[in-house]
């Protein structure tokens, strides 16, 4: 039997967001192809926990060990959320990570990944995050520390890397790139029928994805366009920040316009069949929402500020990117993209081929390879 | 009441430099203030204020540091980490008692602001023999400091003050009546005259959803490619975690973000106009103190007081929909000789927010003289 690598992915939580969902594709990947065993520990748990235990051994702290950690991180700094961590880990998992490769699977875990691999086993960072969000989670005098600890660091994009090489210090010897993905859709790809808004946004209802900005963006499009409808499909629509995005959608008038959809399962009904998906984040490195938009042909209008400008341009759609909070740049390209359903076709099949490389089948050996060092 | 000069405790959330604590100061420091009440206050976190008001011969009580963190508020922030803030904020009530005991009882006790109501609160302040609230605040901001449950309380109060009208009809909609409900609104100082150059425009506060920073760098960014010539400075505080835009891009953008300044008039030297784009903001400062400098003031239509302060030709306000429309008034005012609209606000501002003019009102709420 030829041994196949073991990796021990860490993540902070089972939401279904970003770095999270990755994690479960890759893990999914893994098992599918036999191609690595994988253990997953969870720092916390989430909606996403039973798919990962569909797939691989998945540990998730008891709730206390976390709220002690977080208590610890929070209160009194990394040095005592590392021992508080380190207990935690020894608590909830029985096995030894002594010969895996452990993999911080984002950030937020990487303080817990350390802790696990303890010096003794090879520690990769999966890094998802840009500056705004790095920084909040791992303030830069505890991530000189994690750097020493760490490896290797794969970044889910050129603009990641750069933060580590540029902003970080980190040898470039030390970063691989492997883009994000997401499954290949199915159905060829095509959209469900469902309510199709003109102008679409799919994310979570947090300041960084800017959902105030496609807000204004209906407003001003709506000067021309009366009938337009838009929605914001992603919550949750119960925090403070969907108070201020409801003022917004009242203050301009678009009750009844502007749809906060929420947290939905599937996100395929909400697809706009005939117009524009729209991502104006304020930092966003790696939106996983912009690939399987490209590989359903929809169109997409973003502004720089992370992996969906990167990919506009690399798919040739350059002038489908505004400068970052140039909203009526951002209206021009939507206008023109729902005034031509030939432009708005040719900009979805060019997005489609840029995004055809970027699915999990394409992907997930690349970042095994990148995870374990290129020993398989 | 006592027979001498009443006691008032004045509650503030913090002593920063934004609008709510240098509005307490300006009033506190006042001449006439001093004359007919002994100020105490009592501010949650401490600040540059302090400095400022104790010179001036104020009492101050800075309950916690303005970055660290005490004993008491780790040990109620651990509690609230593990479902416990009950107990968090009963730690953290006994241990400010504890600072102010020395304090004469109040006959007053002043809330200024919301954000200070959960602090007067902890102190069991609000059982005073006559409590005045000074709310600053329209509804997003409001529901961020006090929780619906606690506006009934609010609206007990003996008397409620109101920076603007939009201010006081909020106090009426959650059941303060008219009668107890006084507009007192920001005051500044006689200023000289600024000189007005073209060229650069400034926004002033705190980055943000609130102060609309969103609709400035919009409109910025048209304003580059019609008139290039125009700088746009944002002087403050910088966005909160999570609203700032990605560095690597985002720094490169439209507006001049220039840190918060103890005088900002000095960061830009005669500015075209005040720009001020707030989606909610009652009636900010910094737009009494470009009209007591004859700097004309432009401003996003439906924020709050700025509607009545600008009303009649004393400034511009725009329909915030298109940011082509604010930057093409901000190119216009910028471009323009001055023309009526900043004498005409300077005269409206030295007739209603004056010291001399607020601050016999704000003293007569303290004591409940008429």
């Amino acid at each position: 039997m030829i041994a196949v690598p073991r990796v021990v992915l860490v993540g902070h939580d089972a939401s279904a967001t970003g770095a999270p969902l990755c994690a479960l594709a890759w893990a999914r990947w893994a098992a599918r192809t036999e191609a690595a065993a994988v253990e997953v520990v969870l720092d916390r748990g989430g909606p996403l926990v039973p798919d990962f235990e569909a797939v691989a051994p998945t540990h998730v702290r008891s709730p206390v060990a976390g709220e002690v950690v977080a208590a610890a991180d929070a209160l009194l700094g990394l040095a005592a959320g590392r021992w508080a961590r380190r207990g935690a880990a020894l608590a909830s998992r029985s096995g030894s990570a002594d010969d895996a490769t452990v993999v911080a699977a984002s950030v937020a875990a990487w303080r817990s990944a350390a802790a696990m691999a303890r010096g003794r086993s090879r520690l990769v960072l999966w890094l998802h995050e840009l500056d705004g969000v790095a920084d909040r989670i791992v303030a830069p005098a505890d991530r000189a520390l994690l750097l020493d600890a760490t490896d290797h660091i794969v970044a889910v994009g050129d603009r990641v890397a750069r933060q580590v090489t540029d902003r970080w210090g980190v040898d470039p010897d030390r970063v691989s790139v492997v883009g994000s993905f997401v499954d290949a859709p199915g159905s060829a790809g095509t959209p469900a029928a469902g309510p199709s808004p003109e102008v679409v946004a799919v994310g979570s209802l947090v300041p960084r994805k800017g959902a105030e900005h496609v807000v204004a963006l209906a407003a001003l499009l709506r000067r021309d366009r009366p009938a337009l409808r838009t929605a914001w499909v992603g919550g949750p629509l119960d925090g403070p920040y969907a108070d201020l995005v409801r003022h917004d959608v009242r203050s301009a008038g678009l009750e009844g316009s502007f749809d906060l959809v929420g947290l939905v399962d599937d996100v395929d009904p909400w697809w706009p069949t005939d117009g524009v998906l729209v991502h104006l984040a304020r930092e966003d490195p790696a939106p996983l929402v912009v690939l399987e938009a490209g590989l359903r042909s929809v169109p997409v209008v973003t502004w720089d500020t992370g992996g969906a400008a990167d990919l506009l341009r690399a798919a040739g759609l350059d002038h489908l990117v505004a400068a970052p909070g140039d909203l009526v740049a951002v209206a021009e390209a939507v206008a023109t993209l729902l005034d031509d359903p030939g432009g708005r076709a040719e900009a979805g099949r060019a997005l489609r081929d840029a995004t055809a490389p970027r699915t999990t089948d394409a992907l997930a050996p690349v970042l095994l390879d990148a995870l374990v060092g290129g020993t398989r | 009441m006592s027979a001498a000069r009443p006691v008032v405790w004045a509650v503030v959330r913090d002593l920063g430099r934004t609008g709510v604590p240098i509005a307490l100061a300006r009033l506190a420091t006042w001449p006439g203030t001093s004359d007919a009440v002994e100020l105490h206050v009592i501010a949650r976190y401490d600040g540059p204020l302090r400095a400022e008001l104790a010179a001036a011969g104020t009492s101050v009580t800075a309950l916690e540091p303005e970055r660290a963190r005490s004993g008491a508020a780790t040990v109620a922030a651990g509690a609230a980490h593990l479902g416990r803030p009950g107990a968090g904020t009963a730690v953290l009530g006994a241990a400010w008692r504890r600072r102010i005991r020395t304090l004469p009882e109040p006959d007053a006790v002043l809330v200024q602001g919301a954000g200070a109501w959960p602090v007067a609160e902890a102190l069991r302040a609000l059982d005073a023999p006559r409590l005045v609230v000074h709310l600053h605040e329209l509804d997003v901001a409001l529901s961020r400091s006090v929780p619906t449950s606690a506006l009934p309380a609010m609206a007990s109060a003996h008397q409620v003050l109101a920076v603007a009208q939009p201010v006081a009809a909020l106090a009426q909609s959650f059941g303060v009546p008219a009668s107890r409900i006084t507009i007192v609104p920001g005051t500044v100082d006689p200023a000289a005259a600024s000189p007005r150059g073209r060229t650069d425009v400034v926004s002033v506060g705190e980055a943000g959803w609130r102060k609309g920073t969103d609709r400035a760098i919009a409109a910025a960014h048209v304003l580059r490619r019609t008139d290039p010539q125009l700088r746009w400075h944002w002087i403050g505080r910088g966005p909160e975690p999570g609203w700032a835009f990605a560095a690597e891009t985002g720094a490169a953008g439209p507006v001049a973000f220039d840190p918060a300044a103890p005088d900002p008039w000095s960061v830009v030297d005669g500015p075209a106009a005040l720009v001020v784009p707030s989606r909610e903001d009652p009636l900010p400062l910094v737009a009494l103190e470009a009209g007591a400098r004859g700097i004309p003031v432009v401003a996003c239509a439906g924020s709050g007081g700025l509607d009545d302060l600008l009303a009649d030709g004393r400034g511009w306000l725009v329909d915030p929909t298109d940011p082509r429309d604010l930057a093409a008034v901000v190119a216009e005012v910028a471009a323009t000789r001055p023309g009526a609209e900043p004498e005409a606000l300077r005269a409206h501002v030295r007739a209603h927010h004056a010291l001399d003019v607020v601050g016999p009102r704000w003293v007569a709420a303290l004591t409940a003289r008429t």
